[in-house]
């Protein structure tokens, strides 16, 4: 599709169907052919929602047409009364960064825009009249003012392949990344003439920078990664795709392919680290419920997020104090104004679970870990082994309390626990020692004296089991 | 002749089995396995230890009378000496049960003030008392059937927290919700095993049981005959939404359990408050479950 269809149909997306998503793809696509629009820069700003970067794509709209006065007016709206922009919505997880939007190459003069304009017609004219080499010169003029400008690039490129002058081919594609191209289209081109070459280093090179540009998208890098795939070369697939996460760390599609990649070389448990980062951006869309179903056979992953939790030890602590509580008000016969000192056991309760609490399954709670001169410990991540509880243990940055502190803890905690049991079933235990006799129970004599009577023994099984009386 | 009896006892229980999957469906396991450990080490130990009880404290005297019909039957007693001592060991052994549910049984009236034998340690040793064989043997299959699910997403000790207290949770709701049945004692894992079974449902609404049903095998005996040769496999248990297997457990008993406090009965039998406090108890499951469970029931994702 040519640039001005992208345009149309990106300003259809925003103005019609209001898909801010579609709306940005289809104008940086756009953008990305002809990057002297500033009508498309403008209407960029519409589905951005960052305000620096809106204030950014109204400065290239400007540069290019000073005189676009709804850029002049909108600009002026968006710099507020101090010339800042106003503070930053929050952004969706897991898409692409909007940071992608901005080539970060200053923009051109108008004049040196009209000329570049001017050398793209005189070269299509000339292209059309046959002289071939005359409209790759043209271009060429056109790529010493802007090297990686993406049509004239495009076209020079085309025609020189056509006339076989591949040398100049290579030339002009070096120039552009060399220039800081962000364009991943051209890095494609020199990846093609580098892997034809035979100059797989080169080829390996480029593919690392494509896939950390912030133009890059995710058809982009998983093509990449499938590249590799095809001629076996796993290990350079996923070495891209570490690349790239780095760049995207909340694109959950990448994520997901990592998890996949990493499961197929049987690195289980690290696959599973993936899926989980990828479910924990969100399981609305369909690539988080993919990754949260990939999860659901195998061990949960445990992270720092749960093991520096306060609140989360605070709970399991109150659900001593509530079992403790139930018991109390049992043994008060089921009468909360009988409890009495044993209302003393319940909170006794809750910090003797939450002191055992800390000791065993909650060493690493963020402050007390530091307090307390703790170390982080190293979490092995051994393939195929299996953990003793069966769950995946992420790599750790809390530190976790020392063990003979544990042990301390542990003990107190336990004892706390026990005095609160004596305190909240002291009736019980005092029972215990002293056992009483329900008074409505009955003996043994006088059932046997009912049957006798009730019954057709006569008085022989009371003799028998020597019931006196009656 | 001997092993006759037994063969006729187990007879009884296939038949008590059958009849009960055909009302509703028996519970057998879950379709999924667990996923932090393979050994649900306290549910194994509950199901031991109530099954040892029963088995050396409550059928020896259980089945007491079952021996003395069969000694008469028998011929074994020959003189009328050995018929009363048959008939005082019977009466012994009944007397014992009696006493052991009295003593031991949970009686939440006035336990501190006339007292129970034990206070109320009774709350504890009453869950693990059994009426007879078949009250022992569903309560095992239903917790058999959910618990290791349960456990698994606790952990042990703190399953064994959780089923501790929606015990006490089942005992203190009946006696509180219908106190008129207060000094009768009550036995029986059932008010826990409902909460096992809530808290199941709780955090895996969505997961299938395994079950013997009887009539869901004559709709699946009919689809036999009629599939095609190729397509024919017939299984004897069928895999049902939990909420159904579970649900139509809990309906039954909130509608009982409701009557029975709307008519304040005195009569003994099937304890359905208790189970349905026991159900609400399963909320205390959010207490006990593991920290990355809670975080990502939390969060919408699979447990």
């Amino acid at each position: 599709m040519d640039a001005q269809t992208l345009y149309r149909d990106g300003v259809a997306a925003l103005k019609d169907r209001k898909d801010k998503e579609e709306g940005r793809k289809l104008l940086m696509q756009s953008l990305k052919l002809d990057p002297n629009n500033d009508m498309a820069w403008l209407w960029l700003t519409r589905a951005i929602d960052d305000p620096h970067k809106r204030l950014q794509c109204l400065d290239r709209a400007l540069n290019i047409n000073p005189n676009n006065q709804q850029a002049l007016e909108l600009k002026k709206r968006l710099a507020g009364p101090d010339g800042s922009p106003s503070a930053p919505p929050k952004r969706k997880t897991g898409t692409m960064e909007a940071a992608a939007v901005m080539p970060g190459k200053p923009a051109l003069s108008s004049a040196n825009q009209a000329k570049i304009q001017s050398f793209l017609k005189k070269g299509d004219d000339l292209l059309a009249k046959g002289d071939a080499e005359g409209a790759v010169t043209q271009w060429v003029y056109a790529l010493e003012i802007q090297p990686d400008h993406e049509i004239a690039l495009k076209n020079a490129i085309q025609q020189l392949a056509k006339l076989g002058y591949m040398d100049d081919v290579k030339q002009l594609v070096n120039q552009a990344i060399d220039a800081g191209t962000t364009a991943p289209s051209i890095y494609l081109t020199a990846i093609d003439i580098a892997r034809r070459e035979e100059q797989h280093w080169r080829a390996d090179e480029l593919r690392d920078r494509v896939v950390k540009l912030p133009t890059a998208d995710d058809k982009l890098i998983t093509m990449i990664v499938d590249d590799y795939l095809k001629v076996g070369d796993e290990g350079k697939a996923q070495h891209v795709l570490e690349e790239a996460l780095e760049a995207h760390p909340n694109s959950q599609k990448l994520l997901i392919r990592m998890g996949d990649l990493k499961k197929k070389s049987g690195w289980k448990r690290e696959a599973m680290v993936y899926y989980d980062r990828a479910a924990k951006l969100g399981v609305t869309s369909k690539e988080g419920r993919e990754a949260d179903k990939a999860l659901s056979d195998y061990a949960p992953v445990i992270t720092d997020r749960e093991r520096g939790s306060i609140l989360l030890a605070w709970r399991e602590a109150f659900g001593f104090g509530a079992i403790y509580l139930l018991m109390g008000w049992t043994d008060a016969g089921l009468d909360l104004l009988n409890m009495g000192s044993r209302w003393l056991g319940v909170p006794l309760a809750i910090l003797g679970g939450y002191l055992l609490v800390t000791a065993t399954s909650s060493p690493q709670q963020r402050l007390l870990g530091r307090l307390l001169g703790g170390k982080v410990p190293e979490i092995k991540r051994e393939v195929g082994s299996d953990l003793d509880d069966g769950i995946i243990h992420e790599p750790t940055h809390l530190p976790a309390i020392p063990i003979p502190f544990r042990a301390i803890l542990g003990v107190v905690g336990a004892a706390i626990l026990v005095f609160a049991f004596t305190t909240v079933f002291s009736g019980a235990l005092a029972r215990y020692n002293n056992p009483i006799r329900p008074p409505d129970v009955m003996s043994l004599c006088d059932v046997v004296w009912i049957l006798d009577t009730e019954g057709e023994f006569g008085g022989t099984l009371a003799q028998l089991m020597a019931c006196t009386g009656g | 002749m001997e092993a006759f009896g037994f063969l006729g006892f187990i007879l009884d229980l296939l038949f008590s089995l059958v009849i009960a999957s055909i009302q509703y469906p028996l519970p057998m396991s879950d379709n999924r396995g667990v996923r932090y450990k393979t050994i649900p080490w306290v549910t194994v130990i509950l199901i031991g230890v109530n099954s040892l009880i029963f088995l050396f404290f409550t059928a020896p005297d259980q089945y007491a009378f079952n021996r003395l019909l069969y000694a008469l039957d028998s011929g074994q007693i020959v003189s009328e000496d050995q018929l009363y001592a048959e008939v005082g060991s019977a009466v012994q052994s009944v007397y014992n049960d009696y006493e052991r549910t009295m003593l031991y049984g949970f009686r939440g009236l006035n336990v501190y003030g006339e007292g129970q034998s034990i206070g109320a340690f009774t709350t504890f040793t009453a869950m693990f008392m059994h009426a007879d064989f078949l009250h022992l043997f569903f309560n095992m299959l239903v917790l058999w059937a959910f618990g290791r699910r349960v456990e698994d997403a606790c952990g042990p000790w703190r399953y064994l927290l959780f089923y501790l207290t929606v015990g006490l949770v089942a005992h203190l709701g009946s006696d509180t919700l219908n106190p008129s049945k207060a000094t009768i004692p009550g036995i029986g894992a059932s008010g826990a095993i409902f909460g096992v079974m809530g808290a199941y449902l709780l955090l895996f609404p969505g997961a299938k049981i395994r079950s013997l049903w009887g009539i869901g095998m004559v709709l699946r005996l009919v689809g036999f005959v009629f599939a095609h040769e190729e397509e024919r496999e017939w299984k004897w248990t069928i895999e049902l939404p939990a909420f159904f297997v579970a649900g139509a457990m809990a309906v039954r008993e909130i509608i009982n359990s409701l009557q029975t406090i709307q008519q304040s009965q005195l009569g003994g039998g099937v304890n359905n408050i208790a189970h349905m406090a026991g159900l609400l108890g399963a909320l205390t499951i959010f207490l006990f479950v593991r920290k990355d469970l809670l975080t990502r029931y939390f969060s919408g994702r699979r447990l």
